[in-house]
């Protein structure tokens, strides 16, 4: 089915398209409730007092109602397991149309936060039909990250570097740098202050030879702390404006220079003090919007469809933390300057030099995957008893970021390698056998070839058996970072299957329910997750338990099995201080993929291994992957407008081969990346 | 969404700094009016690693196991000496109430505490409610306590993390939905950030530069917020709101000065120091002082709690391990001995807080008369605790609101009788004036009891 959004935008902003609203519902909302619904939820007897008869065909009027019909719907709570499923193409669009009344009613119910990026449906996003439409970002001021906070302040000053940022970033697991959510509360302000108050102390601190403060760096500034010396118009502008670039980065306007020219002068007067009235005032600089945030508004010109492109500077300053923590490096500023940043191509020139200069550091490209597959978490899993060999999980991630790096450094088919790969890295001496040389976690009989290092360090590439592993989702740093303190936690690892490679969305637990497993020890974790089988329970769990069983396959530290170890109830009680008698149980790794979106996908598998190489050949899950990584790099959730930039991506990775290097130049230069608008038009009601 | 639309903005003329910030003072000011008649305190001290029922019980005093308890006692602690442990309180010992029985099975999460390893319950410790995948649902108890009680802050949260450089957590108090309470772990920032403005022979003259600048930075933010939309005009709000806060407080400093700068404690090298145990003493000396200045009239130390616990290493007390380390003693022994020594210290430290409130007249009496400093673990009983007991310690009376003196065990778990978090912080919140049904979200486990009311055993 085709989503006719172009035809119907021009509408959907005209005063005629408000009477769309009735319509649409007319035309298929009404039909929709009628063949799904209203049997049970209408008149007297309505079950759940839900009484979708006198629904409103306003969404605006009937909001509450209305926003609970759409939770439903999206969630798949309802109709309830036992009646015909309603078509799922059928169901987005209806949600959609929810979704647009209420957007317009400004009751919308759409989260800005990164977990809630999926309850966009999948399929207008990548309807060729839906390619047209215009894409761009909201106006918005971007605070900067904890990482660009410390980069900032240290390049003022060497004391910056001591100082400690004051700003959070989104807490749980997955992207936790967005633009809107994150702002500057009071402690957070109050911690800005204290650390700008540290740095112009230690910029102009007393030189202890002389007890004069600051170097000849500062020259014109100390001189003003010289309460013997005027302090005239002239050299408060000299100030103002080699403080606006050393800090900001750009001359003062010439209001900027006359209002902070004044401010300084005002709290010189109400210290008493030249000492104390500069440099407070020279504090306040660095809590500046422009130091707080990354300006994002679009300076340039309106367009017709009332988006303005972001202006030199402000795509100099997105270009470089598109990549990394520093702020434009030379070239950047010197094509703002030049007014050599001004087009799509221009943007796509720098981005791919960025990309080339080895100078350039990007750490942002890795704390995409940081992110996305939440590997890292691994050391925050406590575990009590290591396994053979020793156990310590930092050095899991060490293994599986080397590995990431590899195929970054490759390039090729980047997410199918990520998700399949046999090969993986050793790098961890106390992970080998002393005397046999053989790898612990990875079942290796014996020494495998090293590849050298610059640091001499041990470091080996080496291919898995056959059948044993597929990809980052079976390192061990990814199944220990899903994994509980004694046991795997299948619950978690289907969680992030259904939501990072199939797109799906899992509604929060509800607050009645005591998510428990039993433990039994006698029991496998797939025995003791039957609970989850109750009717109450499966409507969410049916998401998730069959994507994460198949990781059965592994223990919980992530090494592979073929039986597991439980306890022998036929066993009489130990003695005292004995352990009590345990028994092997051979491995059941059997799971399977159903309501994906992609019918190709569905059905069984017989292990992770299975799984893992029929998502990473789905172009569905391809598709979801490009979601994230927009997500991350327009550090916001994709709206249907974003439709275009999407499917571009898309292709510009798959005619590069896999390249995940083209698919950030695609999205970095996309509108949706280069405009913004301010407050968006209501959003076009599907037909 | 974080970013909340201000009220206190809405009809205001944008860019009258001291109009704006008007509301917030007079605020302050009914809030402080709304404050029950005599003055309240109250000091939470938040241990990790768990604390087991025999480790606060009084010597010589008849406790068995939990789950054998037979109904509820309440016997005075009368001759008896403390726990070795709290021999430091052993002079206030009439004020002193062990609680045992209480439960504490409301705050484990799912979803929170697995990844943490089923430690630290985090904000869940002090708000009887599960904070599902870190999200915090309500506020906590040293707050709500706080917002009843004024002050210059409604809290202060006070920690201490092994890293000197890490200067702020958010893990231990929350001030309402999503909004977490920050755990000031330096105390030399905390010092700057709670007496900055009346400490150091430049202090008046920077706090006058500093209300200036507060509205000249405001003026930034309201200046950018014409070039965004609706969403992220909420955000720069949020922003907005902060200076606003600050400004405000730097109005009601003006108007404490005087009290704040009697108490203002002496900055010493405890509050850079490399060792663990002297910046903690640090952030007990700041907790005093704030306390009796009236900065705030809910104080919280959280020493080395919450869900970076791990590695925290007790150095200045002779341990060489982490807490950690400790919770996972290969013998039970070794836990109880380097815990008991930590607990020593930590009631030492708490004598040093009464002393200093002793010490200053109020009312009839003292200072000390009207505080109530409340000891337990975030983490309930144990290392890995199950929270079906979790221990207390309450030193003080709150001038004779609270009955002390006592050794109070309730039903185990489950049975008639049987008490948890919930009355515990619903008792607390009678002590203000308040008296909701119940305080947080009790576990539904519990349902056949009855989760509402105070604890009549504890309540005069």
């Amino acid at each position: 089915m085709q989503w006719p959004l172009v035809a119907t935008i021009a509408l959907a902003v005209s005063a005629a398209g408000r009477a769309g609203d009735g319509d649409g519902h007319k035309a298929f909302v009404a039909p929709f409730l009628e063949a799904h619904c209203v049997r049970c939820h209408a008149g007297d007897k309505a079950k759940g007092d839900v009484d979708l008869a006198k629904l409103s065909a306003d969404v605006g009027a009937g909001s509450a109602a209305w926003a609970e019909v759409l939770r439903q719907l999206r969630n798949g709570e309802m109709p309830p397991e036992k009646e015909p499923r309603p078509d799922a193409e059928a169901t987005a669009r209806v949600a959609l149309w929810i979704e647009a009344g209420l957007t317009r009613a400004g009751k919308g119910t759409a989260r800005p936060q990164p977990q809630y990026g999926n309850e966009v449906p999948h399929g207008p996003l990548f309807d060729p039909a839906n390619a047209g439409l215009p894409a761009s970002t909201p106006a918005r001021y971007w605070r900067l990250s904890p990482f660009a906070y410390k980069q900032f302040m240290a390049k003022q000053h060497p004391a910056g570097n001591n100082l400690v940022s004051p700003f959070n970033l989104l807490p749980g697991n997955g992207f936790k740098d967005y633009a809107l959510p994150l702002t500057v509360d009071e402690p957070v302000a109050a911690l800005l202050w204290l650390n700008a108050e540290a740095l112009v102390n230690a910029r102009f601190k007393a030189d202890p030879k002389t007890g004069k403060p600051g170097g000849q760096k500062y020259k014109e500034i100390v001189e003003a702390f010289d309460e013997t010396l005027p302090l005239g118009d002239a050299k408060l502008a000299k100030i103002v404006t080699e403080e606006f670039r050393r800090v900001l980065g750009r001359a003062p306007t010439p209001d900027e220079l006359a209002r902070w020219a004044g401010q300084l002068t005002r709290n010189v007067a109400a210290a008493g003090e030249r000492g104390v009235g500069v440099r407070m005032t020279l504090a306040a600089l660095y809590l500046h919007p422009e130091a707080v945030y990354r300006k994002e508004v679009g300076e340039g010109p309106a367009d017709a469809h009332g988006r303005r492109m972001l202006s030199p500077r402000e795509l100099s300053h997105a270009l470089a933390h598109a990549l990394g923590d520093k702020g434009p490096d030379a070239g950047l500023a010197a094509a703002s300057e030049a007014g050599r940043l001004s087009t799509r191509e221009d943007a796509a020139r720098e981005l791919t030099r960025l990309f080339d200069d080895p100078k350039f550091e990007k750490p942002r490209v890795m704390r995409f995957f940081h992110e996305y597959f939440g590997y890292r978490d691994a050391v925050n899993v406590f575990k009590t008893d290591a396994p053979q060999g020793t156990h310590d999980a930092s050095w899991s991630v060490a293994d599986t970021d080397m590995l990431v790096a590899d195929l970054l450094a490759r390039d090729k088919n980047v997410l199918l390698e990520l998700l399949t790969t046999r090969e993986v890295y050793l790098t961890t001496e106390p992970f080998f056998n002393k005397n046999s040389k053989a790898h612990y976690v990875y079942n290796f009989p014996g020494p495998q070839p090293h590849t050298a290092t610059a640091k001499g360090e041990r470091r080996s590439l080496a291919v898995t058996p056959a059948g044993q592993r597929a990809g980052v989702l079976t390192q061990p740093s990814w199944l220990l970072a899903h994994s509980t303190n004694f046991d795997n936690h299948a619950i978690a690892r289907g969680h992030w299957v259904r939501e990072r490679l199939l797109g799906g969305t899992i509604p929060e637990i509800p607050l009645n329910v005591d998510a428990k497993l039993p433990d039994d020890k006698d029991k496998t974790l797939r025995q003791r997750m039957h609970v989850t089988r109750a009717e109450y329970c499966l409507k969410c769990h049916r998401k998730m338990d069959p994507l994460g069983l198949p990781f059965e396959m592994y223990s919980h530290f992530g090494r592979f099995r073929e039986t597991e170890t439980v306890l022998d109830p036929t066993a009489p009680p130990p003695a005292k201080n004995r352990k009590p008698a345990t028994r092997e149980v051979p491995v059941d790794a059997g799971g399977g993929i159903e309501g994906s979106g992609d019918p190709a996908l569905d059905g069984p598998v017989k292990d992770a291994v299975e799984m893992m190489h029929k998502l990473a050949a789905s172009p569905r899950v391809e598709q979801v992957f490009v979601r994230h990584a927009f997500r991350y790099w327009m550090g916001r959730n994709e709206t249907p407008s974003d439709a275009g930039t999407l499917q571009a991506a898309h292709k510009a990775y798959k005619a590069s081969g896999g390249s995940f290097r083209a698919l950030v130049v695609s999205l970095v230069t996309s509108d949706s990346f280069l405009y913004r608008t301010g407050d968006p038009p209501p959003p076009p009601l599907p037909k | 969404m974080p970013a909340t639309r201000r009220s206190l903005l809405k009809g205001l003329t944008l860019g009258a700094g001291a109009a704006v910030l008007g509301p917030l003072v007079r605020q302050l000011d009914a809030q402080a009016a709304g404050a029950p008649g005599r003055p309240t305190r109250y000091l939470f001290v938040m241990l990790p690693n768990g604390c087991p029922a025999t480790e606060i019980n009084p010597v010589g005093f008849p406790l068995v196991n939990h789950d054998r308890r037979k109904g509820l006692t309440v016997e005075p602690i009368g001759g008896r000496e403390l726990h070795p442990s709290m021999a430091a309180v052993e002079k206030y010992k009439a004020k002193v109430t062990i609680l045992q029985g209480v439960s504490g099975t409301c705050a484990n999460c799912p979803g929170s505490d697995e990844s943490a390893g089923g430690h630290s319950k985090a904000w869940s410790a002090l708000g009887a409610f599960m904070a599902m995948n870190n999200t915090v649902p309500a506020a906590t108890v040293d707050w709500a306590l706080g917002r009843k009680l004024g002050g210059l802050f409604t809290n202060v949260c006070l920690g201490v993390s092994k890293d000197p450089a890490t200067s702020i957590v958010y893990d231990m108090s929350a001030a309402g939905p999503g909004r977490k309470n920050p755990t000031l772990c330096h105390p030399a920032i905390a010092y700057k950030t709670l007496f900055g403005s009346v400490a150091g022979g430049q202090a008046a003259r920077e706090f006058a530069v500093k209300t200036n600048l507060l509205d000249f930075m405001a003026a930034d933010v309201r200046a950018i917020r014409g070039a965004v939309g609706a969403a992220e005009k909420d955000k720069l709000d949020a922003h907005l709101d902060a200076y606003e806060a600050m400004r405000g407080r730097q109005a009601k400093f003006e108007a404490h000065k005087d009290a704040l700068r009697k108490h203002l404690p002496a900055l010493t090298d405890k509050f850079t120091s490399k060792v663990e145990t002297d910046r903690l003493s640090a952030q007990f000396d700041l907790a005093a002082a704030s306390l009796a200045g009236g900065l705030t009239h809910s104080a919280v130390i959280s020493c080395a709690g919450g869900r970076a616990f791990d590695s925290f290493v007790f150095t200045g007390l002779g341990i060489d391990r982490g807490l950690h380390g400790i919770g996972h003693s290969s013998k039970y022994d070794e836990y109880l001995r380097d815990m008991q020594t930590i607990r020593t210290y930590i009631f030492e430290q708490i004598a040093g807080v009464m002393k200093k409130l002793e010490a200053i007249p109020e009312g009839d009496g003292t200072m000390l008369d009207n505080t109530l400093i409340v000891f337990t673990s975030d983490f309930g009983e144990a290392h890995h605790a199950q929270t079906k007991e979790w221990p207390f310690v309450l030193i003080g009376d709150l001038g004779g609101r609270l009955k002390a003196g006592n050794v109070i065990v309730y039903p185990p778990w489950g049975q008639p009788g049987h008490k948890a978090l919930n009355h515990l912080y619903t008792t607390m919140m009678y002590t203000v004036g308040e008296k909701p049904r119940t305080f947080g979200t009790p576990d539904v486990k519990l349902k056949d009891l009855d989760m509402t009311g105070p604890l009549g055993e504890l309540l005069a």
